[in-house]
């Protein structure tokens, strides 16, 4: 087992790669009596085109697939006696999909080794019939719905469709209704075959209880599979222009405020090359000064009445950073053009760079608090970087000024696109 | 985990103790019996002693404090239990073992200032701070109308719980805060330390001499502090059984419908009200295996998602999920059934494992979660439950017969739905 020991945290999580090759990562603390498994697969909604390196043409995915996947997997119709299992240990289990991977997870107290079996049971053989799909699709219809009549996630998901001209993010996790229409039990077993494969997958266990107790099972779980067949998965990208595709919309919405989201969408090849989770931070720093609370910007906004609140969103997205700014406003239009020359102009200075800094590492210290945000640690870096960073404290304290400074030029903020509500 | 409770005259505090946490949190609770004209006053009060003090006069100094004291979080809250209303204000930092020694030193002074310190011109708040948080309160209130979950749950509870505390919008009203000016507020203000009973909760990895360090710190704050002697409140909000069922449908512009069921218990016990009624609502909907989701999910696809809640001091439960408007009659339906079969022993004795077990693992969590661990012991204050371990130990003892017997005294009492006009 290798201890992954967290500089300056005085914390340490556990990898081993078991017989059959899948990594295990382990997080073992008796400060709490439940545990948090979770069963990963490093495929997400991200995944439009792609083949097995050995075959010639390229199999495209209907948006919503990876997500209706989940759902069939933890379906209970067809697993009957593995949920029973589920509800008879007092676990709670449940599953999300994200556009970089999917996370099946079991919260529980007693046994743990039961608890694992069970959810690898349920990842490992899933039962997708024709008719289990078809009755699935009203459910995620009215998911689909919930997240349409909530105006936020309505004009997140909008704003990208702005954004972005080809690239994944125009599309949901959740697809739309049209999409799920059209997908099948033969389009998800393909999927499942190619993606859901040990090589794929990884497995995070967070909380109360043995780790060499937990690889034992694990190991003699994997060894009465099946060997896996060994093969490669080659992803196709739409290669993504740089410019945004729609500078401004309005979108009609029966509220007094306004509710404003403007968003930059930065090339990561324009950014001064540096590793590309200093890049996130400085990014994040940068963005944290100019827009949150203790921002200069925050306050004169307020001072002159052009906003009611002011947050900042930062995504990637393959070859582009997204900086996503919402607000709502009484007056929007001044708040836009005020934003629109102030961001150009805005400079950070050393002490709110330093300032910024000690956030960041509270945050950091904050995260080894709760079992649930350690696993999501882990699991995040692994679909992100494909690895653990174990040196973030490190890589806080070392952020150097003359790099945001840098960073900071090389965007250009006009390169945005504006979605805001009228009445 | 050990608790003790000191007792000074003008306040309690109550300190938990346990290495759980990397953070220390000390809330100050202000609670007296619910006023209906107190709400405006109340929430209004919040929010300006989280936006400026005296010394911090802007909401950007404040915030930048915050970050100068490792990202320190502050915040207060206004709500209503039963027949009391309280106001929380509270600070969380991480222990100064992590930061710098100084640190609780720190802390403390800026709880003193923004609680002792108020932003305060001419006997009366900031008329500038006033004006932006009462502007920033009714775009609030405006932007409920198209928020179809927060909408339809106010507007079910002020048909459900009329002519009671639970009845009212925590967010006050438009014409409420057309009556409040900056002197009222201050006043009200006043009334903090006179009118209301004072609790304060300190949860962290404390030894003697950091917790004489915050003892002291608290009792000079209160030193010139004379509240008056509270008469005991009682919680519980006493009704008369009907028969007559509230329905009410009405129409938005939203895509999925809300659907709201209440209902009440009549002749309900001590025991019934504190321990029976978690197993019920877990086994009616917190299950895994819950009565609802198996009937309206996963033997009909209705709904994504269904949950009901229990409201102890109304002696009540309230079902809520999002349907599609065809559904409604088959939802409504489905929905009394289940309540029926929340009466029929071999169903509960069939889930009643499933469910101690769960609320089990529910139970360990409040020991992982220092707000859960907070809010339990401030509701002991009032309630009389007993330790953590005494309340498992009164749960887990609870029969399926304590559950059917109370299955009997269900009644319905209100259904209401927002229908989704775009369906």
């Amino acid at each position: 087992m290798e201890e992954i020991k967290f500089n300056n945290l005085y914390e340490s999580i556990f990898h081993e790669k078991l017989n059959n090759g899948m990594d295990v990562y382990l997080y073992s603390t008796n400060k709490t009596k439940n545990f948090y498994i979770t069963v990963n697969v490093k495929y997400g909604a991200e995944v439009l085109k792609y083949k097995r390196t050995s075959g010639k043409q390229y199999n495209e995915i209907i948006p919503g697939s990876a997500h209706f996947l989940e759902h069939k997997i933890m379906d209970i119709l067809g697993h009957e006696e593995n949920f029973e299992t589920i509800h008879n240990l007092g676990s709670f289990a449940n599953a999300y999909t994200s556009y970089n991977g999917t996370n099946y997870n079991l919260f529980g107290s007693e046994d743990i080794i039961k608890n694992l079996e069970v959810l690898l049971d349920l990842v490992i053989n899933p039962k997708i019939t024709k008719e289990s799909v078809e009755s699935e699709k009203s459910i995620i219809m009215e998911e689909i719905d919930k997240y349409k009549d909530d105006i936020f996630s309505f004009m997140y998901e909008q704003i990208r469709k702005n954004l972005f001209f080809k690239s994944y993010p125009i599309h949901n996790v959740l697809g739309e209704k049209s999409d799920i229409e059209k997908i099948s039990s033969n389009s998800l077993n393909k999927i499942y075959k190619d993606f859901y494969n040990i090589n794929n997958m990884f497995i995070v266990v967070t909380g109360n209880f043995n780790k060499e107790e937990v690889l034992r099972f694990l190991n003699e779980y994997m060894d009465k599979l099946p060997k896996p067949n060994k093969f490669n998965i080659k992803i196709k990208r739409e290669k993504e222009p740089d410019k945004v595709k729609v500078l401004y919309e309005e979108i009609k919405k029966d509220m007094e405020g306004s509710k404003v989201l403007y968003g930059v969408k930065i090339p990561k090849n324009k950014l001064p090359k540096m590793n590309s989770i200093k890049n996130n931070y400085y990014l994040s720093i940068l963005a944290n000064s100019m827009f949150s609370v203790s921002s200069p910007l925050y306050e004169k906004y307020i001072e002159e009445g052009l906003i009611v609140n002011l947050t900042y969103l930062i995504m990637n997205f393959d070859e582009h950073i997204v900086l996503l700014i919402e607000a709502l406003s009484n007056k929007p239009s001044e708040f836009i053009n005020n934003l629109q020359k102030d961001i150009k102009n805005f400079k950070i200075d050393e002490n709110t760079f330093n300032r910024k800094k000690k956030v960041f590492l509270s945050n950091l210290i904050m995260t080894f608090e709760d079992i649930e945000d350690v696993e999501n640690l882990i699991t995040s870096q692994l679909f992100k970087y494909n690895k653990i960073i174990n040196n973030i404290y490190n890589i806080i304290t070392e952020l150097n000024f003359e790099d945001i400074k840098a960073i900071e030029k090389s965007i250009n903020f006009d390169n945005s696109s504006i979605l805001r509500t009228i009445k | 985990m050990e608790y003790k409770k000191i007792t000074r005259d003008s306040f309690n505090i109550h300190f938990i103790k346990t290495d759980r946490f990397k953070a220390v949190n000390i809330d100050i609770f202000f609670t007296k019996k619910f006023k209906k004209e107190d709400i405006s006053y109340a929430n209004l009060l919040c929010k300006m002693l989280t936006y400026t003090s005296k010394k911090y006069n802007t909401k950007n100094k404040l915030a930048i404090k915050l970050e100068e004291l490792y990202s320190l979080k502050y915040g207060s809250i206004f709500s209503v239990r039963g027949n009391a209303e309280h106001i929380n204000l509270g600070i969380e930092f991480i222990n100064p073992k992590y930061t710098e020694e100084g640190m609780y030193k720190e802390s403390l002074n800026f709880l003193k200032e923004v609680l002792f310190n108020p932003h305060i011109e001419k006997n009366g708040f900031n008329h500038k701070i006033f004006d932006i948080n009462i502007e920033n309160l009714k775009t609030q209130i405006d932007t409920l109308k198209v928020n179809p979950e927060l909408f339809s749950f106010f507007k079910y509870r002020s048909i459900m719980y009329e002519g009671t505390p639970t009845a009212y919008s925590l967010l006050g009203t438009e014409f409420d805060y057309e009556k409040i000016n900056p002197k009222k507020l201050y006043n009200f203000y006043k009334t903090l330390f006179k009118d209301f009973k004072i609790d304060i909760i300190v949860a962290g990895d404390l030894e003697e001499r950091e917790e004489n360090i915050i003892l002291e710190a608290i009792e000079d704050m209160f030193k010139n502090i004379k509240p008056k002697k509270i008469k005991e409140i009682d919680l519980y909000i006493k009704y008369k059984p009907t028969s007559k069922v509230k329905e009410v449908i009405e129409k938005g512009e939203f895509n999925q419908s809300q659907l709201y069921m209440g209902y009440r218990f009549k002749d309900i016990n001590e025991f019934e009200l504190k321990y029976v009624l978690v197993i019920y609502n877990a086994i009616l909907s917190k299950i895994d295996n819950s009565v609802l989701f198996e009937s309206l999910r996963i033997n009909n696809y209705l709904c994504y998602s269904i949950d009901s809640s229990k409201n102890n001091y109304n002696t009540s439960i309230t079902i809520n999920s999002g349907i599609n408007k065809v559904n409604f009659n088959k939802a409504v339906d489905l929905i009394k059934k289940s309540i029926e079969d929340m009466t029929d022993i071999k169903n509960i004795n069939s889930k009643l494992n499933v469910a101690l077990k769960t609320l089990n693992t529910i139970i360990n969590d409040y020991y992982d979660d220092v707000y859960s661990l907070i809010d339990y012991y401030y509701s002991n204050e009032f309630e009389a439950l007993g330790s953590i371990e005494e309340r498992r130990e009164k749960l887990m003892s609870i029969t399926a017969e304590d559950v059917v017997t109370l299955g009997t005294k269900a009644y319905l009492s209100t259904i209401y739905m927002l229908e989704g006009a775009n369906e």
